[in-house]
């Protein structure tokens, strides 16, 4: 135990009461019943969280080794390296179809199973949304280059935007969505439809519809909540809706999350 | 729990105090969710992840926040930045963290930054975006930010006491100025202008937020330091100093440049750097 037992050590010449005794064990009692604090731990330098062994093995590799008095957990799922935003061909990025609905991907970084021992766990996912092409082609002036159309990747139309959220176990985490849908309160702005029709793309067209949710050719997301698990496996994933699917231009740009990572912390009781 | 009083005439014997002993041993030991629910072993006898008390603030070194610029909407409070640049927030360890000891399993890495607006960085000087260029740019001009580690390491080509600046490619997140939505009642560019991606009017809207959650494991610092290994005692010899976040504003695109004849440029205002080292159970899914 971390506090001092016995409060009151008997020596071998110490005269004796009964009272040393029952505070020696009344120290146990008290403490048990809710009067520990965190100076009751030992602290040193460099760390935030105190335990006993060491996370690795004791041949200092791994596989890890859980100690006894571990105070948290830590489930990590990203893709091995990284997929660079400024990529001009999107390499590794992953394609998300244009759907009124909540879209997962049962992929790394973007989806988590494990195995909770219950209680409080935050959740986070972070990756980088992009709608645009991938080819990052621009539509040149004139329309012409060397004598042919450029095929433009630059769309007008971003659509209306996203809702962005966790999703455990099928459900969405209300705290964490990014966005509302609505309409009447999102900087939402209607106008003329403008689809990328190319070879000859239609000129922009003001009051475009969009700025709803999560709008934007390049845009770092970030969602998460803190919730209570129960015991046992979850399953955790990042969920993102194309509200009104693209305002209903599937042709439209096409929607790509590069880096994506999930994280889920969970404090052992 | 309950404890039975020594009380005077009680026979003092070994068997007595043992007795007692092992009753309230047990009785610890067999704490059950609900005597915890009902206050026993409360939230105070759980380590913390946010330090112990009675430390001074600053004096503190495990959990470190660091900010730059207050945020203000109408102020011009920012900092500009062209090519590839460190932003001034920092989180430095006075004694590096040394993994010898396996104290930490992971960094748990924070960051936030408002993008105030895109500009032009031409012959030494910043210019707004000029709408009457026919420039575009929505989803060709975007800033980079990258997680910076500072580490150091025994035996690195260059030395003992040498350090290396990490930049992690899996913290990398990127922001475009978010023009989609923008509308304006009166066209003055003219039709030069109406193309996909063009700004409508020089950038003083943007305000675009960057956010950054992300997971620094020993795994990913050994594997940038000595190539792509599984042995990771190599995280013995290297100490993390602190960290840090690159900057970096950029055109991408295929074909002739069409959005601007300088280069990229990017005022930032207000940005905050977190680090939180934990001890954890580490376990990476998908790898």
């Amino acid at each position: 135990m971390a506090w001092k037992f016995p409060v009151q050590p008997i020596n071998s010449s110490a005269v004796l009461d009964i009272e040393p005794i029952n505070q020696n064990f009344l120290s146990v009692v008290s403490e048990s019943a809710g009067y520990l604090n965190e100076h009751n731990f030992r602290n040193t330098p460099n760390l935030v969280v105190q335990r006993r062994a060491t996370s690795l093995g004791v041949d200092g590799v791994s596989p890890p080794k859980l100690p006894e008095d571990i105070g948290f957990r830590l489930f990590y799922s990203r893709k091995a390296g990284g997929s660079d935003p400024f990529s001009r061909t999107g390499e590794g990025w992953e394609n998300f179809a244009a759907n009124d609905f909540y879209a997962i991907k049962a992929k790394p970084g973007f989806s988590l199973t494990a195995t909770f021992r219950g209680g409080k766990v935050w959740i986070c996912g972070s990756f980088n949304l992009h709608t645009h092409g991938k080819g990052r082609r621009i539509w040149p002036d004139g329309g012409v280059v060397d004598g042919a159309f450029v095929d433009s990747d630059a769309a007008s139309d971003k659509g209306f935007g996203f809702n962005c959220a966790l999703e455990v176990d099928g459900a969405i985490v209300n705290e964490s969505l990014v966005g509302s849908g609505d309409p009447t309160n999102e900087n939402y702005l209607e106008g003329t439809p403008n689809k990328n029709t190319t070879p000859s793309p239609d000129e922009i067209s003001f009051f475009k519809r969009g700025g709803g949710g999560v709008n934007g050719s390049n845009t770092p997301v970030v969602v998460d909540a803190v919730i209570d698990l129960t015991p046992g496996p979850h399953t955790i994933r990042i969920a993102i809706m194309d509200i009104r699917a693209s305002n209903g231009d599937t042709n439209a740009t096409k929607t790509y999350v590069s880096t994506s990572e999930l994280f889920a912390l969970e404090m052992v009781r | 729990m309950s404890y039975d009083y020594l009380k005077d005439g009680t026979k003092f014997s070994a068997e007595e105090i043992n007795d007692r002993t092992e009753a309230a041993a047990e009785s610890v030991n067999s704490l059950d969710s609900n005597a915890l629910a009902f206050g026993a072993l409360r939230h105070e006898h759980l380590p913390q992840l946010i330090g112990p008390s009675g430390f001074a603030e600053g004096g503190f070194t495990k959990f470190v926040s660091n900010k730059h610029l207050p945020f203000d909407g109408n102020s011009f409070a920012q900092a500009a930045y062209e090519g590839k640049r460190y932003l001034p927030v920092n989180v430095t360890y006075p004694t590096p963290i040394s993994f010898e000891d396996r104290d930490i399993d992971a960094f748990i890495v924070l960051f936030n930054a408002n993008v105030r607006s895109f500009q032009e960085f031409k012959d030494g000087s910043y210019y707004a975006l000029n709408p009457e260029s026919n420039q575009k740019n929505e989803d060709f001009l975007s800033v980079r930010f990258t997680i910076r580690v500072d580490v150091e390491w025994d035996d690195s080509p260059f030395g003992p006491g040498s350090n290396l600046s990490l930049e992690l490619p899996h913290t990398v997140r990127a922001v475009s100025p978010g023009f989609t939505f923008f509308g304006i009642d009166n066209a003055g560019a003219g039709t030069v202008n109406r193309k996909p991606g063009s700004s409508f009017w020089n950038d003083t809207m943007s305000f675009r937020d960057a956010a950054i959650r992300t997971i620094i494991r020993p795994k990913d610092i050994v594997q940038h330091v000595y190539g792509d290994t599984e042995d990771l005692s190599l995280i013995s010899k290297i100490r993390v100093r602190g960290f840090g976040v690159v900057v970096e504003p950029k055109v991408i695109h295929s074909g002739p440049n069409q959005v601007m004849t300088g280069t990229a440029g990017v005022f930032v205002t207000k940005s905050n750097l977190t680090v939180i080292p934990v001890q954890a159970k580490l376990v990476s899914v998908g790898e």
